[in-house]
């Protein structure tokens, strides 16, 4: 028999509501009928992650048909790489700053998701698009509302 | 109200609040046309450009943003056959239908007309009502407040069909994650491990846009992004609407202008709804039901007016509450306590010249809106031509530069991209995002108003024997099982006849 998704759903929300019950376990102050304190809305939330856990499982038992793929393996690939990349992002954002790394950023994400989406783009629109994006939002965010975007630890 | 009319006029002449409603406008437009993108996703993103703006610019400047992206929502449905948003839903079935006849234009100054009528005369009748609303919430304790605030986040419940344990686990990861910090009145640090960055517990930009825009945009990319539409121009020129058409119309826009504002002005509840509500009414209520899907007029009509008359009708419990009517309120109620100005019935004696000028803006906003829209009605098919590719690697940009300014450091962004991973297993969980946002928001109002009933009176039995709080217990609970009573009525009202 085939594991349903709604099954494995089921089961990770009540793991999770039994991981924040140990958690709210640690508190200091204790529940009392008089006064409830800071444990009663994680609590009630934990306890209602757990029964939603057993009924979506529940529901993922009765189920008859199989589950519709969300998406293909080579989308969930897709998917991965371009979090990775974000993550790679904020990395360059802590070293090199927003305006250095942000152009590569935009230009490697429009260049991927173009070809990955078949699409037929020109490579100075996309850079242009990336240095364009990066600018306007530079300027956006730091010349016209005076904010702060990181400009790297090797230049401060 | 009128005393604060002087002041209301000189924000919305001054150049730069003018220059951000048009932009706010505009933006809003195309998010909301733009299937995938929202009214609500572009408030999540550029609210942290309001932080060092003055309270009555960022209020002129994210209204212009959502009830821009609510007015354009419906734009997707007529010449795409595919929402802009889940407010414009029940567009698309006869919205589409009449474009494919040759009639775009028409369907889209329907659309336009009844946008500006739902958005105007609620946002007047918010207006009105607000204040004496806010006047009977002066009488609500604490027990009262918390169990409107259970109601808002049950309502949302019971509409969500066949996924009520899904929809309820949103609701408590929304909740735990509200939790995390130091809790309110005890300071007891909560879920924080030590670590300095959760002692002032989770930032809403850092959770909502991970789990609400980072993560839709990388599962939707995942799925594969469609290529730009053709759409067709044919029928674009002209406004395409007479008088003698609003006229045919009249008890339907009527009826469902009462529609979209009854349900905007039940807490969790908003323009999803109200659309889906307002075209089944119309339908019914019809000389001709069979034209419905084919392209008749009210089967536009009444969604559109109905989901913008759920704006004023949602403004009414944001403002004189505090408690949101959709997720989009109850991102401005976040978005407003940053500019120091904590919604509910003490707001109007605090702040009532930045309220007014709420309402006022939604209603200037709306005309516009309808200007806009008219004037730009046949550069529309561009708008859904712009490529996936260049919009979503732009807007993960702003997403994460939003995570940084939002809070200072590039530690938040980490953080979001931790919750795009929450939202990317919660859709693959099919957990909905809406009661988490609702819940996100409303748990601290909620937890805060329920210790300090207990403070005053040491009982649980209060929720239950003061009348009002009574009365919202009662119909939150029934809310929670209404999933499961509803299918049990219907069974036997078929086994006994």
């Amino acid at each position: 028999m085939k594991v349903k998704r709604d099954q494995i759903t089921g089961l990770v929300l009540v793991v999770l509501g039994i991981i924040f019950f140990v958690l709210i376990s640690q508190f200091n102050k204790p529940l009392t009928a008089e006064y409830p304190g800071p444990k009663l809305m994680p609590g009630i939330a934990a306890l209602g992650l757990v029964i939603c856990g057993l009924g979506v499982f529940f529901n993922g038992c009765r189920q008859k048909e199989p589950d519709k793929a969300i998406m293909s393996k080579a989308g969930l690939l897709r998917m991965l790489v371009s979090f990775a990349a974000l993550w790679l992002y904020i990395l360059g954002l802590k070293y090199l700053g927003f305006l250095i790394v942000t152009p590569f950023l935009v230009y490697g994400l429009t260049t991927y998701f173009a070809v990955q989406s078949k699409a037929q783009t020109k490579l100075w629109v996309r850079i242009v698009f990336a240095i364009g994006v990066t600018l306007v939002i530079w300027f956006m965010y730091v010349q016209l509302f005076d904010m702060e975007l990181p400009i790297g630890e090797l230049f401060e | 109200m009128l005393s604060y009319l002087p002041y209301i006029f000189s924000q919305l002449i001054q150049p730069l609040n003018l220059l951000l409603m048009v932009a706010g406008t505009a933006v809003g437009i195309i998010f909301g046309a733009i299937p995938g993108l929202s009214g609500t996703m572009a408030v999540m993103l550029f609210m942290p450009l309001t932080y060092t703006m003055e309270s009555s610019t960022a209020v002129i400047f994210l209204l212009a943003l959502w009830i821009g992206g609510c007015s354009g929502a419906f734009i997707g449905s007529v010449l795409l056959g595919i929402p802009g948003s889940a407010s414009a839903v029940a567009t698309c079935w006869d919205g589409h239908p009449m474009a494919k006849k040759g009639q775009a234009g028409k369907a889209l100054a329907i659309g336009m007309t009844a946008s500006f009528t739902g958005t105007f005369f609620s946002a007047i009748i918010g207006g009105v009502l607000a204040e004496t609303v806010a006047d009977f919430a002066f009488a609500m304790g604490p027990w009262e407040y918390t169990a409107l605030c259970l109601l808002a986040l049950t309502m949302v419940l019971a509409i969500s069909k066949g996924n009520m344990f899904k929809g309820l686990a949103s609701t408590c990861i929304g909740i735990l994650l509200a939790t995390v910090g130091f809790s309110p009145i005890d300071a007891e640090p909560r879920f924080t491990f030590n670590n300095m960055y959760l002692f002032g517990g989770l930032g809403m930009i850092v959770v909502l846009t991970g789990i609400f825009a980072v993560s839709h945009i990388l599962v939707t990319f995942g799925k594969g992004f469609d290529q730009p539409p053709e759409v067709s121009k044919a029928g674009l020129k002209g406004f395409g609407l007479t008088f003698k058409d609003i006229k045919e119309e009249l008890v339907n826009i009527i009826r469902s202008f009462l529609i979209g504002l009854g349900i905007g002005f039940l807490p969790g509840m908003g323009s999803g709804l109200s659309n889906l509500v307002a075209y089944s009414s119309a339908k019914n209520g019809s000389k001709h039901p069979e034209e419905y899907g084919h392209g008749a007029a009210g089967g536009i009509w009444a969604p559109e007016v109905a989901n913008n008359a759920a704006i004023g009708g949602a403004m009414i419990p944001m403002a004189a509450l505090g408690i949101p009517g959709d997720s989009t309120t109850a991102l401005l109620i976040g978005a407003l306590t940053i500019h120091g100005l904590e919604m509910g019935p003490m707001v109007f004696k605090n702040s009532g010249d930045i309220v007014y000028l709420m309402f006022v803006t939604v209603a200037v906003v709306a005309l516009l809106v309808l200007l806009m829209q008219a004037v730009c009605k046949r550069w529309f098919p561009y708008i859904l031509k712009v490529p996936s590719w260049y919009m979503y690697s732009a807007l993960l940009v702003i997403c994460l530069a939003s995570a940084y300014v939002d809070s200072g450091n590039l530690y938040k962004c980490g953080m979001m991209m931790v919750f795009a991973a929450v939202g990317i297993l919660m859709t693959m969980g099919g957990l909905p995002a809406s009661p988490l946002i609702l819940a996100f928001i409303l748990t601290p109002t909620l937890e805060k108003k329920m210790l300090q009933g207990f403070q005053s009176v040491p009982s649980w039995t209060e929720f239950f024997t003061r009348p009002v709080s009574g009365i919202m217990m009662v119909i939150a609970i029934l809310c929670i099982f209404s999933p499961i009573i509803k299918p049990l009525f219907a069974k036997l009202k078929k086994s006994k006849q």
